[in-house]
């Protein structure tokens, strides 16, 4: 078995702040093996931002971790700035959500490529501008050969980020880490930057860390995925078997909520309904009883642990694991369709009946 | 339907591809709409501009070129601009070619004024010596050619004014981006110590200084260093708020994720985007430095003779301004017409790098 290239144990972050500590991440762990495409999946303040901004040593200064980030068995928290600079881009690259901000308006796109290659590689100018060339080639760019003098405001957003996916291609990374790359763009290009992310992975052999909220992203491109909740890891297991068969409320209230292309058109969507928590003096628990339609008295004062379902067992890293105390059942499909109806549906339902 | 959408009929009723542009439309586009001779497609005007916006002209805009693109259709700023140059043009010209050196003693004072009669009396002259074709700008009693000394005045002025604003824009710069990059302490540290120089009063400082410095030393530098020590200070809160602002952007953040050290950040990423305040505030700078001279130098405590500069030669004239109207109306017009210029022109830059700033304001 191959050694894995990223480790993450027992991963803590907490924001000191005038209300309180943030508990942004409490105890995140996975790893990522070469090769390996791995999504992060959860809601806006689920933590997945905040984990990877860890990995990179991004995080403000005032954010206080614990926990061990191990890259390629060197451990990364701790660690400089000046230690974390052979790292950044050469051992992992990031590609960030917003193309239309993460590139500097006052270059040529070709200035800024060359710039990432030249940060890691011995090369000069004409070596790495033909470098350039190769990778806009690859991820798509049209017409490279001018297009490397084009500013970033003479590309659209689908470009853009195909130019980051270029930049972030460019040291021949062993992890790409992308932080919602497909968010901020149109849904018609979405599948182009894939597609291009696609093809990097394919020149890089690099493994991926794709973050999102979007469940179709990771149903297409990741072979494992995680889904975090309230700064934790509440569901993890391979992409077919977390969709097919998810153990854990949160993750199958989420599959519900998509829209399905084979409705007719006259269901509602269905949202969870309430809230993700403030992350702010938790109450014990788990973070999702006052949302989850399962919870009983033990929900709401024990937090369930990581637990194998389906007859695996925690060892082993392909196996389905959730967090829930009734991870079973739910995995057996034995609680019936949690999220079968919104609440909205009920009241409906029952002013028809009154 | 209230309005068709833009179509040849739309065209054509506003004579467009023929005649001039609507004035609306001068500035940025105004190279890129067609004139004559041009067929307007069917589908609208937008596209040709559209395009280029793709760069499928194949031309790169950066952004040098587009703000001196629109700096360039400011009719004032430009105007200012081609007024400095010459100003100082002249004052360059004046001191090689004019026929009187600015400190030579001419006898065309003692000419005008009086002159020795047939018998032996002095007779009164017609003037006290004021402007004629031999001295433009007049001459004043000690026999100085005024045009010579005005022409002097203002090359230091201007040379003063520009090491001024070189110095403080480098301080200012430097302290400004290490506080905004860098926060925390080090924010602290130097923002205190630039409130602390914002705080006292400039002049009452830059008097004591230069009497301390320009009394020993001779020539403008001495007192283009005080007053540039004292001038970077707007500057530097400027920078640090720029910084501050640039510090969160997204590219910043990927650069660092790239593996760019600090220095390369702050200095090819994060410098390039904060270049417009920092070259307009240079230029209000130097239109600054201008007055603080020539206020030093009104008080005596500036440029010491024999060197020559316009607050000087205003104080030396202010006496007579009623009798010898040329003394004091010429250099002080000279740095009304500098200061002025270098206004507009600091006015033109901030609106070339920001367009928004002007049509708020109208």
């Amino acid at each position: 078995m191959t050694e894995p290239v990223l480790e993450v144990d027992n991963l803590q972050v907490t924001f000191p702040t005038a209300d309180g500590d943030v508990l942004a991440v409490r105890g995140v762990s996975f790893d990522l093996r070469p090769g390996e495409v791995l999504g992060i999946v959860g809601e806006s303040g689920s933590g997945k931002s905040v984990t990877s901004l860890a990995v990179m040593g991004l995080l403000p200064r005032t954010a206080q971790l614990s926990g061990s980030v191990k890259f390629q068995g060197d451990a990364l928290l701790g660690r400089s700035e000046k230690q974390m600079m052979p790292v950044r881009g050469r051992g992992i690259a990031m590609i960030f959500q917003d193309p239309m901000t993460s590139l500097n308006p006052v270059y040529k796109i070709g200035w800024q490529i060359i710039e990432a290659i030249q940060a890691h590689q011995d090369v000069d100018k004409g070596k790495a501008r033909e470098i350039a060339i190769d990778l806009l080639t690859r991820v798509g760019i049209p017409n490279p050969t001018e297009r490397i003098d084009s500013y970033p405001h003479e590309f659209s957003g689908g470009m853009r980020q195909r130019v980051v996916i270029a930049i972030a291609m460019a040291n021949d990374p062993d992890i790409i880490l992308a932080d919602e790359p497909t968010t901020a763009l149109d849904v018609t290009v979405q599948a182009q930057v894939l597609e291009s992310l696609r093809s990097a992975l394919e020149v890089t052999h690099a493994s991926l860390l794709l973050i999102t909220h979007d469940l179709g992203v990771v149903a297409g491109i990741a072979d494992s995925v995680i889904v975090m909740y309230g700064g934790r890891v509440v569901e993890r297991g391979q992409v077919d078997d977390v969709f097919y068969t998810p153990a854990m409320p949160y993750t199958s209230g989420l599959l519900a909520s998509l829209p399905r292309l084979d409705s007719d058109g006259s269901e509602r969507l269905r949202p969870i309904p309430g809230s993700p928590p403030a992350m702010v003096d938790l109450p014990p628990g788990c973070p999702f009883a006052p949302r989850c339609p399962l919870s009983t008295d033990i929900c709401h004062e024990v937090e369930p642990a990581l637990v194998a379902v389906g007859g695996g067992s925690v060892e082993d890293r392909t196996a389905h694991l959730a967090a829930c105390h009734f991870a079973e059942d739910v995995f057996a499909g034995t609680v019936g369709p949690i999220f079968a109806a919104t609440s909205e549906d009920l009241e409906d339902a029952g002013v028809e009946a009154g | 339907m209230t309005r068709p959408p833009t179509t040849q009929s739309d065209l054509g009723g506003s004579g467009y591809p023929g005649g001039p542009p609507p004035r609306r439309e001068r500035g940025r586009w105004a190279s890129r709409i067609p004139l004559r001779g041009t067929k307007v497609p069917v589908a609208g005007v937008d596209t040709p501009a559209l395009g280029d916006e793709h760069g499928l002209a194949g031309e790169a805009k950066g952004q040098f070129r587009i703000v001196a693109g629109r700096y360039v259709h400011n009719r004032r700023a430009m105007g200012s601009l081609i007024v400095f140059l010459l100003l100082f043009l002249t004052s360059v010209l004046v001191g090689w070619f004019w026929k009187y050196g600015y400190a030579e003693i001419t006898k065309s004072y003692a000419r005008a004024t009086f002159h020795i009669g047939p018998n032996g009396t002095l007779i009164a002259g017609k003037s006290l010596g004021a402007p004629s074709w031999d001295h433009p700008f007049g001459v004043d009693p000690i026999g100085h050619d005024v045009l010579a000394q005005v022409m002097q005045g203002t090359k230091t002025e201007i040379f003063t004014a520009v090491v001024v604003a070189v110095i403080a824009t480098l301080i200012g710069t430097t302290i400004g981006a290490l506080a905004g990059y860098y926060g925390g302490w080090a924010e602290s540290l130097l923002m205190r110590f630039t409130d602390v120089i914002l705080v006292v009063p400039l002049l009452v400082i830059l008097i004591v200084l230069a009497n301390r410095f320009t009394k020993t030393a001779s020539g403008w530098l001495p007192i283009a260093l005080v007053i540039a020590l004292l001038a970077w200070t707007y500057l530097a809160r400027l920078v640090r708020a720029d910084f501050l602002s640039l510090r969160e952007r997204d590219f910043v953040e990927a650069a660092r994720g790239l593996g760019a050290p600090n220095r390369r950040i702050i200095v090819r990423h994060m410098l390039p985007n904060a270049i417009g305040p920092i070259i307009v505030n240079a230029t209000l700078t130097v239109a600054n430095a201008i007055i603080l001279e020539s206020t030093l130098s009104f008080l005596g405590l500036g440029i010491q003779p024999p060197d020559v500069s316009l607050g000087q030669l205003v104080a030396a004239g202010e006496g007579a301004a009623t009798t010898q109207w040329w003394l004091f109306a010429f250099p002080a017009g000279f740095i009304v017409a500098l200061v002025l210029c270098v206004n507009f022109i600091g006015d033109g830059l901030r609106e070339a790098f920001d367009p928004h700033a002007k049509q708020e304001r109208r």
